[in-house]
């Protein structure tokens, strides 16, 4: 029940800071100014925004002080003592924090108001909620709201796509972190040779919509005879079609 | 009034009383009627009056007249010894002797004393005695009956069931079976009929007669006396069957019968015994069944004689030896007798196991194929022929037999003896209908034809196939062009068409099972597609093996035609026109042109419409090339050609038209279509723009005015161009013009092309023109500018031709070279030299001076200028690497070398390499003036095919898009499977369902819409 609420709080956060963060930000310097912030969060209490900010501005280089990259993000990771390119929970913290704007960064005013609604303004404190970030704590919505960030962080620059290796790993990073498994490992297995071994040079890239397609898909169809799928009537991507042939065949040669 | 001895009845006033018959003569015998009463009243009346001398006084009989007492007897025995002198045909003698013996008895006097013991009012007795007389004569007659088998006892007979079976088997084994048949049937004919019927019933019945008129008529008028009278005479001594049938017509003894059917129900009674056989089997048969058994049986047996069909049966009598008649009469009599049920019923089972016997022998030959498909068919209609005129002559087909029928038909339990089930049984009842006509043709339906009208029988592509490709003779040939042959009949298509046909009516009610005629459409188009494939992978199978692959795929277009006039004939002539078969000949065509016959589902029509537009595209070429020299002789003759070849192409275009119709990818052939009419516009090789048009037109008819709008603009430009042309000529002559500079040795023709109508094709930016060329270009320019304002030219060299003169060495006279422009910016470099130092030009130093950038286009101009067929070789070519090159420049070598190939010195290649050099070659001959050399456009069409396709796969997908899209913003909201009918139902070319959901995730992807959070079908609009 909590947890669903506080979903609910952090949606309608996050849609606010993408649509007027540019207009927030500029009063960033005066002290006392993310009351909006402090007003929506309880939890915010002790919570002092300069020190937010000289966190922020640790990670950050001169040349672009309002946005941190993956470097600083490693920077960060490293005082929390985590792996930037292995560990989960650093996916984890960037979705909380709402680092929605632009893939692979983390604006200023995103880490700011994250840091408010996650309510720390240190390392230390960060340090300890760190052992909070595990996907397992997530529930499915806010898992399937996580699974779609984790497609739009990792895209470069503009691109829309992300490429079929960065999937696999990806997929592997996320849907296996978990014990049990939100979706069968035998699925993700299948899905990942499929995908290594398909021919159509369509699918070298992954679309936004083939990405949340396969959650979906798997969350609906956890069999592997998938029961009452009907490739002519479905609204699935013909990505998931030819997979669910891919699968068919292998079970026939079998 | 005169007095008379005369007897006058009623009297007058003064008149004496008249006293009829004097007193004293009383005949005994004469019946007087006595009036003497009213004399005595007139006497009184007149008291007075004067009396007469006579006296007339009428007494009554003192004896009333009286017959003889034994009147009754005598007759009787007189009549009873008539009647058996009649049927054992002896004269008829009376009982009183004269001299010289027994006086004759006259047959008047036996009907006089008949006459008398009615009117004497022994009528009751007298009907009940000859009843028994005509039993006692039934039995007797039936006594008579001799031969094998049969069984007599007392006054029964019959016969042992193991030789009437016997009998009844069919003539394979036994020949002679037959004719004991018949003479079963003569001897119960002579007996039965004609001396008991013909000769002894109708004797009794003339005698009898007025017996039979009178009592009859009494019996009629006074039903109640009867019924406790003669009636139980008859009823004591005729049991059995004549009561029976007697209770057959309603009420008990509500009539008695006339003596003709006496003496027929004796008759039957007799014949009815089944007498205990001294044989161990039991019971016998009865002569009647007997009768019936053996009757049917040679009445079948016909159908083993061949030659009965060659007989008509109206004129049978006449021939000799005839057994028809017999079996004719027999039939009537079993009918007369009573037997008509079990006379049908035997008919039928009978019939029945004898064409299933024969069904099943005809199974094993067409199994075993020694027998054909059409050998059956025609043997089930000489078998239906057969019957129809075999029921006519034998089978009464009158209402009491349809009655009988009926009553067959509704009894519950199954034919005696009959082994079919219940269901097989229903199906014959129903086709014969109570129609007695319908009774052997229903059994040949069922039993002999039927089974066979099934996708294993004849109906299997083994059988089938020929049948419907028609080829004469030679079953074997599996070649799969069979159909092609040209002289068709269709007979026995037709036939079988016309089996199939008739048994519709049989099986429109039972559900069970689908209609042989339903059996032969599916089996139908399974032909058709199967031979439809045939043709359209002919050259698929070729193009996988390579070499002529375009000689084969020239042959598909003609084939289809060819393929599409077979379906047509066997549908009008074998199909009778039947709607089903026109929508399997549609649906047929329509899956043969999409491919849908392919494994793999096909390509949706793609191939064929790429090849029919480039059939169509050779034919529009071909004409003119055949026509053209026809145009050279007399003019008479070319108008006559014309005007046949037109008749020929709009015959041609119709049945183009039947094909396109059919095909789905429209877009395929329209792009392909247009790609070959800009070619033949461009140059000039169209066979007339009257067909081009008219066949536009038809597109037009078929697809509508967008489908065709370009094409139209194409020969507009066409027409737009040539009066630019003529108003550029009196521009540039005329004295306005800046035409000083354009040189009269050069001439120029243009034609202005719309961008959007036409192709696009390569353009050459970098090009460098000779200034003669550039003079004329600027001059048109000029011109065209001014006179339309705001336009712009881009010029398509690759499309110009010219006719480039040229002068060699050995000739005399100038060439007319007709090539491309291209050809002519390469030949120009030739024009002065062979290059720096005369050593040729290489690919390198001709794309510099040339300034055609396309180095695959300018190998390609090489190619056919210096490589081509003889005749056309201005250049030479100089391979880098060949030994001759350095020290030898002459040409004559090499052209020594050319003609001589094989010799130790190497062949030049074909391609052409990068150092390769040209030169020109001064040692051209040739024997015509003007000498076409067209460019290698090989490779071209391979590329332009598969840019064609690219270019058409990439307008559908556009044309999906935009059908997503329209479709979105109309509904804003829409479920996957309304919005996949939508626009399936938009798109005018076969698209998958993956093809279009390909797009939407495109346009997912490209924001245009998404998905509905929460519920995975439906889509939202973004606008």
């Amino acid at each position: 029940m909590s947890s669903r609420k506080r979903k609910a709080t952090s949606s309608t956060n996050s849609k606010m800071w993408s649509s007027s963060s540019s207009s927030r930000r500029k009063k960033t310097g005066a002290p006392g100014s993310p009351t909006n912030a402090m007003r929506r969060n309880n939890k915010g209490a002790g919570w002092n925004e300069d020190a937010a900010n000289e966190m922020f501005d640790e990670l950050v280089v001169d040349e672009m002080p309002d946005a941190a990259d993956m470097e600083g993000i490693s920077k960060l990771c490293t005082l929390l003592s985590l792996d930037p390119y292995e560990d989960i929970r650093v996916l984890v913290l960037l979705w909380k924090l709402g680092a929605t704007k632009k893939p692979a960064e983390i604006q200023r005013d995103e880490f700011v108001s994250g840091s408010c609604n996650m309510n720390f303004d240190s390392v230390d404190k960060l340090k300890e909620l760190v052992p909070s970030l595990d996907t397992g704590f997530l529930d499915m919505d806010e898992f399937k709201d996580f699974y779609k960030f984790c497609f739009q962080f990792n895209r470069a620059g503009t691109h829309k796509t992300l490429d079929k290796d960065l999937v696999i790993a990806l997929l592997n990073m996320t849907l296996s972190a978990d014990q049990p498994p939100r979706i069968p490992a035998s699925r993700l297995s299948s899905f990942c040779e499929f995908l290594e071994t398909t021919k159509d040079e369509s699918y070298s890239k992954i679309t936004l919509d083939q990405w949340r397609s396969f959650l979906d898909f798997s969350l609906e169809f956890k069999e592997d005879n998938f029961e009452g799928y009907d490739e002519g009537e479905s609204a699935w991507p013909v990505l998931i079609d030819e997979y669910v042939e891919f699968m068919e065949k292998r079970g026939k040669k079998k | 009034m005169k007095k008379s001895g005369g007897i006058v009845i009623g009297m007058k006033k003064k008149k004496k009383p008249i006293v009829i018959a004097p007193s004293k003569n009383s005949r005994p015998s004469s019946p007087v009627t006595v009036v003497n009463e009213s004399s005595t009243n007139n006497t009184n009346a007149n008291s007075n009056a004067p009396k007469s001398k006579h006296k007339l006084v009428i007494k009554p009989f003192q004896n009333p007249p009286s017959i003889p007492p034994d009147f009754y007897e005598t007759s009787l025995s007189t009549l009873q010894r008539a009647a058996v002198a009649v049927l054992r045909r002896e004269p008829l003698l009376s009982t009183t002797t004269v001299e010289g013996g027994r006086r004759r008895l006259s047959r008047e006097e036996l009907y006089t004393s008949v006459q008398d013991l009615i009117v004497h009012g022994y009528g009751k007795e007298l009907y009940g005695e000859v009843v028994n007389i005509v039993d006692k004569a039934a039995g007797e007659v039936v006594m008579r009956l001799t031969g094998e088998g049969l069984v007599k006892s007392d006054d029964m007979v019959g016969y042992c069931p193991e030789i009437i079976v016997a009998i009844l088997g069919t003539d394979e084994k036994h020949q002679g079976l037959h004719e004991k048949r018949l003479e079963l049937l003569k001897q119960w004919h002579a007996v039965c009929r004609v001396s008991y019927a013909e000769e002894y019933l109708t004797f009794v019945r003339s005698i009898f007669l007025v017996l039979d008129r009178a009592f009859v008529f009494m019996s009629e008028c006074d039903l109640e006396m009867l019924n406790s009278g003669s009636n139980a005479v008859v009823g004591e001594n005729l049991k059995g069957k004549v009561m029976d049938r007697t209770s057959l017509f309603g009420g008990v003894n509500s009539r008695v019968w006339e003596l003709w059917e006496v003496g027929i129900a004796c008759l039957r009674r007799h014949l009815t015994f089944e007498p205990e056989a001294l044989t161990t089997s039991g019971r016998a048969f009865s002569v009647l069944s007997a009768m019936v058994l053996v009757t049917t049986h040679a009445l079948l047996a016909e159908y083993d004689d061949d030659q009965s069909i060659n007989r008509s049966h109206q004129a049978v009598a006449s021939i000799a030896g005839d057994t028809r008649p017999l079996i004719r009469n027999c039939v009537q009599s079993c009918i007369d007798l009573g037997s008509t049920s079990a006379l049908l019923e035997e008919l039928i089972v009978a019939a029945s196991s004898r064409f299933r016997n024969e069904s099943k022998k005809w199974g094993s030959a067409l199994n075993e194929s020694r027998k054909t498909a059409p050998q059956f068919l025609s043997h089930v209609e000489h078998r239906l022929k057969q019957s129809s005129s075999m029921t006519t002559y034998y089978l009464p087909s009158n209402a009491a037999a349809s009655t009988t029928l009926r009553q067959l038909a509704n009894r519950s339990n199954p034919l005696v003896g009959s082994s079919r089930s219940v269901d097989e049984h229903g199906v014959v009842w129903k086709s014969i209908n109570s129609s007695t006509r319908r009774i052997l043709p229903a059994i040949i339906e069922a039993e002999l034809l039927s089974p066979h009208l099934v996708p294993t029988g004849v109906l299997h592509p083994k059988h089938l196939y020929p049948i419907l490709d028609d080829c004469e003779g030679d079953n074997n040939n599996n070649n799969n062009t069979s159909w092609k042959t040209a002289e068709k009949t269709f007979e026995n298509a037709k036939r079988l068409y016309g089996l199939c046909w008739r048994m519709t009516a049989t099986f429109s009610t039972s559900s069970t099972s689908s209609t042989p005629l339903e059996n032969l459409r599916i089996e139908f188009g399974k032909y058709g597609r199967l031979r439809g494939s045939e043709i359209i992978t002919q050259g698929a199978q070729d193009n996988a093996s390579g070499n002529s692959s375009k000689e084969t795929e020239k042959s598909i277009i003609p084939d289809l035609l060819l393929f599409k006039a077979h379906l047509q004939m066997l549908l009008t002539v074998a199909f009778r026109n039947d709607e089903a078969f026109a929508a399997s000949v549609r649906s047929i065509l329509e899956d043969v042109c999409n491919g849908s016959t392919l494994p793999g589902g096909g390509d949706g029509g793609r191939r064929i419409a790429e090849l029919l537009a480039k059939h169509v595209d050779a034919r529009f070429k071909d004409a003119k090339a055949q026509a053209s020299p026809v145009v050279v002789s007399t003019l008479s003759a070319s108008v006559e050609a014309t005007s046949v070849s037109t008749d020929h192409n709009e015959s041609f275009q119709n049945q183009i038209m039947t094909i396109f119709r059919h095909v789905h990818s429209k877009d395929v052939f329209e792009a392909f279509y247009k790609r070959d009419l800009a070619k033949r516009l461009l140059t000039g090789r169209s066979v007339s723009s009257d067909v081009e048009r008219s066949f536009l037109s038809k597109l037009k008819a078929e697809c509508g005015a967008g489908y065709t709008s370009k094409m139209e603009g194409m020969f507009k430009d066409m027409d737009l161009s040539r009066d630019i042309m003529t108003s550029y000529a009196t521009y540039s002559t005329g004295a306005t013009g800046q035409n000083v500079a354009t040189d009269k040795a050069t001439d120029m023709d243009v034609q202005v092309l719309t961008t959007n109508y036409w192709p696009a094709y390569p353009k050459h930016p970098n090009i460098i023109l000779p200034p003669e060329l550039i003079a004329h270009q600027a001059n048109f320019e000029s011109y065209y500018k001014n006179k339309y304002q705001g336009r712009r030219i881009a010029w398509q060299y690759s499309l110009g031709n010219c006719i480039v003169k040229a002068f060699f060495p050995k000739q005399s006279a100038g060439k007319e070279l007709i090539v491309n422009l291209c050809q002519t910016l390469v030949l120009l470099c030739f024009q002065y030299d062979d290059g720096p130092d005369g050593r040729g030009l290489t690919v390198d130093d001709i794309i510099k001076k040339t300034g055609i950038d396309d180095r695959a286009e300018v190998e390609r101009v090489l190619q056919s200028l210096s490589l081509g067929r003889d005749g056309t070789r201005v250049l030479i070519k100089v391979d880098h690497d060949s030994p001759t090159e350095e020290k030898d420049m002459s040409s004559s070598t090499l052209v020594s070398e050319n003609s001589s190939p094989g010799k130790s010195k190497r062949k030049v290649r074909r391609n052409v390499g990068p150092h390769d050099r040209f030169l020109f070659n001064a040692s051209f001959t040739s024997n015509q003036r003007r000498i076409r050399i067209t460019n290698i456009t090989m490779k071209e069409t391979a590329q332009e095919r598969s840019e064609t396709h690219e270019a058409v796969s990439k307008d559908r997908l556009y044309l999906i898009d935009a059908a997503v899209v329209r479709i979105m913003k109309a509904r804003k909201t829409i479920d996957h499977r309304d919005l996949m009918g939508e626009v399936m139902t938009q798109l005018k070319f076969p698209s998958s369902s993956a093809d279009i959901k390909k797009r939407v995730e495109s346009l997912i992807e490209r924001e245009y819409m998404e998905r509905v959070e929460g519920n995975r079908s439906r889509y939202n609009y973004l606008a």
